[in-house]
């Protein structure tokens, strides 16, 4: 019994000096992170462009609490990369950092429109960037399958991708547009190229699938339709939390998208911009992004608590990389074709 | 039909005047057009088509028209969908203004206003609505006709159907073509129709044989309007017709400029747009050749009238039915379901769903000072614009039915381009253009006024078959008291005419009040405008939010429906 205790105290002494060491965030207090606050507090205004509302309103206020006297201008668009590029172009520069997919943010790296930072001043692991330190992960999430959890038949929540071609599920199945090609075109680089098309053509064909651009969740929660085939897992738990009677699971194979922050190389405020995206990509920025919105993090080193969990489970995750961009662009294009009817 | 035969005659302020206005028209018009010749030719899809690594390439035009599969979809699928919406749009809406303008239908003074509701509201939130109202399996409208009738199974409506598409294309367009034929309804001298009816013959024998013939130009107009507006109108084939697997050449459009991933490709967007210039400039043709002899449409002259209103008698009951209706499914059912939404979220209405009612939507809406700012940029800019376009297509009007310049015609086509340019092209026309330019006003409120004004079609339109409508000998008159040409149009036609372009500036200021495209090409922290506002919340699937913010922008937008009411003509008329 006493060695029973002495064993639980100290895995409590132990969480409770890993959470106050992660408090502490040390590289908050080196001279450099003093020095570049302090800079960043001249300039006063930092501008940040992300794909969704959702995925920056929080912002302001979490990162405010770390750093005050900085405003932080949030704006949440999908055609921000294009904004971006034309701006660039005309030599006008309105933003600061930038938010987005690797594949997202692949084009203004093909344009050089974003700058190294030195993120190891915000504790993030050089394995965490991308691009010769021009990008720094914020967060990954995995595709998902969603259900409403009141008129769902647990017997048909699938364990693998192909298990959403039951015919059980035909008719009663809502998808996304915009992340149907996304999930399919991952799929290619685990299942194959013939396998993943043929997977979509399936879907097209026989699932009487409900296509839709509208947001799925009052779809689900009005019974319109029971099951969504494909969600981003964070999107789930951030509609759970607001009430919806919705939960999810994870097929496999599973495939997550990753989710950079960078500062733009002709940012009107640098340092405010450095401090920013290394604020977003370090574990101070990405434990308030959690606890704001629920994102999780699933890098094989990520201190995440939702990420801990599925990765818990041992299974294999495919995280997409800046070397597959062109080709996953492609399949995209293709699997995108295929289920909107564009093509036979 | 008297017209000033040369300049000269004009004078020099009216040549002024009316050469600036041509001038405007044409940069409004000219700029976007050149954008989108320019980039309909312009590749690779993965880069803009004014990066320097662009080049000149027929790929964007190739791949589109080679597509012979695509091609065997899209062309039967846009076709009976604009047909079959443009023939239903043009009797609801055709009935409606008679009913309203015409008759003693009672209360038609309330359905003027509720029948514009849905110019009020988004159409994607509409379209939400809608799918709440009759999805085949959960929608309110089938669960309740399932219980009364005793049906199983999903239905008996279904929305997601090429009948579902025309509907609700048809409920979001009736309201502009039934603003348009009001005008042309009101404008309209009674006398030929006492004429007939004197004569012995029956009232539908006069409507058929004298008003529909007298009304044909006020009535070719919106029908065109409305052709090229479905043909343009994506987010319902985005919502309601891509769930259906229907495929119509303006969600083609929106497939470019969304790609999964990558930037969006303008280039391709830009050739299929052609097929909306090549529309615009066909219907164009027929409705010159329809009012060519433009003086058998005179109904204004000289001489006062007042118009008589048809005592519908035993048709009230039909009328009123049809009018209850239509208002149902287009106001009433689509804001009980916002207002709904705005206050409990996603709960199914029903008595247990009522402790979930919350104000929260609404109290984080006026926190936010997003909200704020963009309520006063969208007043502004739409208010400005809908003044721009009204003064520069009056303007435009005059120069195509009342003077005789060479350019005429020019101006003419010009204007009617307009309205088959895209609006995401024109946004990327103007960004383009006011980076370009060492003009400080990209980002601000202003860049949002220019891109907006490029809308001539409407009110060009609308001042042609006004103007055609009013006889020369007014202005004769006037030109034989020694007036000259310009105070004879601004105190003569221009009262005439203001009925009809107060119609156009109610129109155009919700156009503008609702217009997302642009304003989200142009968007930046400082321009921000509730229509984007409500996109960006929709995209994030802020339900309530969106829903609460949409209903803010119906009460924002009311009132000025119900100055419109309120205006002398409208006002005498319905009386």
């Amino acid at each position: 019994m006493p060695t029973r205790w002495l064993i639980a105290g100290a895995i409590v002494l132990a969480a409770v000096f890993t959470v106050s060491a992660e408090a502490q965030q040390p590289w908050r207090e080196s001279a450099a992170a003093k020095t570049l606050y302090e800079r960043a507090k001249g300039e006063g205004t930092v501008v940040m462009w992300g794909t969704n509302v959702r995925e920056v309103d929080w912002i302001p206020k979490a990162f405010s609490q770390s750093f005050p006297g900085i405003d932080v201008k949030v704006v949440g668009d999908n055609n921000i990369s294009t904004t971006a590029i034309a701006e660039a172009r005309a030599g006008r520069h309105q933003v600061d950092v930038f938010w987005h997919s690797l594949a997202g943010i692949a084009p203004l790296l093909e344009r050089d429109l974003v700058e190294p930072i030195d993120w190891s001043m915000f504790g993030v692991a050089a394995d965490n960037t991308f691009a010769d330190k021009k990008l720094g992960v914020t967060n990954t999430m995995v595709f998902a399958f969603m259900y409403n959890t009141k008129l769902a038949d647990p017997k048909l929540l699938p364990k693998k991708w192909s298990d959403v071609l039951n015919p059980s599920l035909k008719d009663k199945m809502v998808v996304s547009d915009f992340l149907i090609p996304r999930l399919t075109g991952a799929l290619v680089f685990s299942l194959g190229h013939p396998d993943a098309m043929k997977f979509a053509r399936s879907l097209r064909d026989d699932m009487g699938l409900l296509l839709t651009r509208a947001p799925r969740q009052p779809i689900i929660a009005s019974g319109e339709r029971i099951y969504s085939l494909v969600e981003l897992d964070q999107q789930v738990r951030l509609w759970k939390s607001e009430g919806l009677p919705v939960d999810y699971v994870v097929p496999e194979p599973v495939t997550a998208a990753q989710f950079v922050a960078a500062a733009m190389a002709k940012a009107p405020h640098p340092n405010a911009a450095r401090l920013l995206a290394g604020w977003l990509a370090s574990e101070e920025g990405k434990g308030a992004r959690e606890q704001a919105i629920f994102t999780a993090d699933y890098r094989p080193n990520s201190k995440s608590a939702i990420g801990r969990k599925l990765l818990a489970t041992g299974v294999k995750i495919h995280f997409d990389d800046l070397s597959q961009v062109a080709d996953r662009n492609k399949y995209f294009k293709e699997a995108g074709d295929i289920i909107s009817g564009q093509v036979r | 039909m008297a017209v000033v035969s040369a300049t000269r005659s004009l004078g020099r302020p009216a040549s002024l005047v009316l050469g600036t206005a041509a001038l405007l028209a044409a940069f409004l018009v000219l700029v976007p057009l050149a954008v989108l010749l320019f980039s309909a030719f312009r590749g690779p899809p993965d880069y803009l088509p004014f990066e320097s690594k662009a080049h000149w390439s027929f790929e964007n035009v190739a791949a589109l028209y080679r597509n012979t599969a695509l091609l065997g979809r899209l062309l039967p699928d846009t076709l009976t969908s604009v047909i079959g919406t443009v023939l239903c749009t043009s009797i609801t809406a055709f009935a409606l203004a008679w009913l309203v303008e015409r008759t003693n239908l009672p209360g038609r003074r309330a359905a003027f206003v509720l029948i514009l509701f849905p110019l009020l509201i988004p159409v994607n939130i509409l379209a939400v609505a809608w799918i709440y109202l009759m999805g085949p399996n959960a929608g309110w409208l089938n669960v309740a006709l399932r219980g009364l009738l005793g049906l199983q199974g999903g239905g008996p409506i279904n929305i997601f159907s090429m009948g579902g598409l025309i509907m609700s294309q048809t409920l979001v367009l009736t309201p502009y073509v039934f603003l348009l034929l009001l005008a042309t309804l009101r404008s309209m001298n009674p006398a030929m129709e006492e004429a007939s009816a004197a004569s012995g013959a029956s009232q539908l024998t006069t409507f058929r044989r004298v008003t529909l013939p007298m009304l044909l130009p006020g009535i070719l107009a919106p029908v065109i309007l409305a052709t090229i507006i479905v043909l343009e109108q994506f987010e319902l084939p985005l919502m309601i017709g891509l769930p259906a697997r229907l495929n119509i050449f303006s969600y083609r459009i929106y497939y470019e400029l969304n790609p999964a991933d990558g930037l969006p490709n303008y280039g391709a967007a830009a050739a299929i747009s052609f097929v909306f210039l090549l529309a615009a400039v066909a219907l164009l043709v027929v409705y010159n050749r329809a009012v060519r002899n433009a003086d058998k449409f005179t109904t204004i002259t000289g001489k006062g009238y007042r118009q008589r209103r048809l005592e519908l008698g035993r048709w009230n009951v039909p009328a009123l039915v049809f009018l209850g209706a239509y208002l149902a499914l287009a106001a009433v059912l689509p804001a009980a379901v916002l207002i709904w939404t705005s206050f409990f979220g996603f709960a199914v209405p029903s008595l247990d769903s009522l402790p979930q009612f919350s104000t929260a939507a609404y109290r984080a809406l006026f926190a936010d000072h997003r909200f704020w700012l963009g309520l006063r940029n969208t007043l502004l800019v739409a208010t400005l614009s809908a003044m721009v376009v009204t003064v520069l297509g009056t303007a435009l009007g005059l120069i195509i039915t009342r003077t005789s310049l060479w350019w005429r015609g020019t101006v003419d086509v010009l204007s009617f381009l307009s309205i088959g340019i895209p609006s995401v092209i024109v946004g990327l026309a103007v960004m383009i253009l006011f980076l370009t330019l060492p003009i400080g006003i990209y980002g601000t409120v202003w860049i949002l006024l220019i891109a907006y004004s490029y809308r001539l079609a409407t009110t060009t339109r609308t001042a042609r078959a006004g103007l055609m409508q009013i006889h020369t000998e007014l202005e004769e008159a006037s030109i034989a008291s020694g007036a000259r040409w310009l105070t004879t149009q601004r105190r003569i036609v221009l009262p005439l005419l203001a009925p009809a372009m107060a119609s156009a500036f109610v129109l155009l200021f919700i156009v503008g009040a609702r217009e997302f495209t642009i304003p989200l090409v142009l968007a930046s922290d400082d321009n921000i405008v509730l229509s984007v506002l409500i996109w960006r919340l929709y995209q994030a699937g802020q339900s309530a939010e969106t829903a609460a913010l949409a209903t803010l922008v119906i009460l924002a937008v009311l009132p000025i429906l119900l100055i419109a009411r309120g205006l002398p003509a409208a006002r005498s008329d319905m009386d």
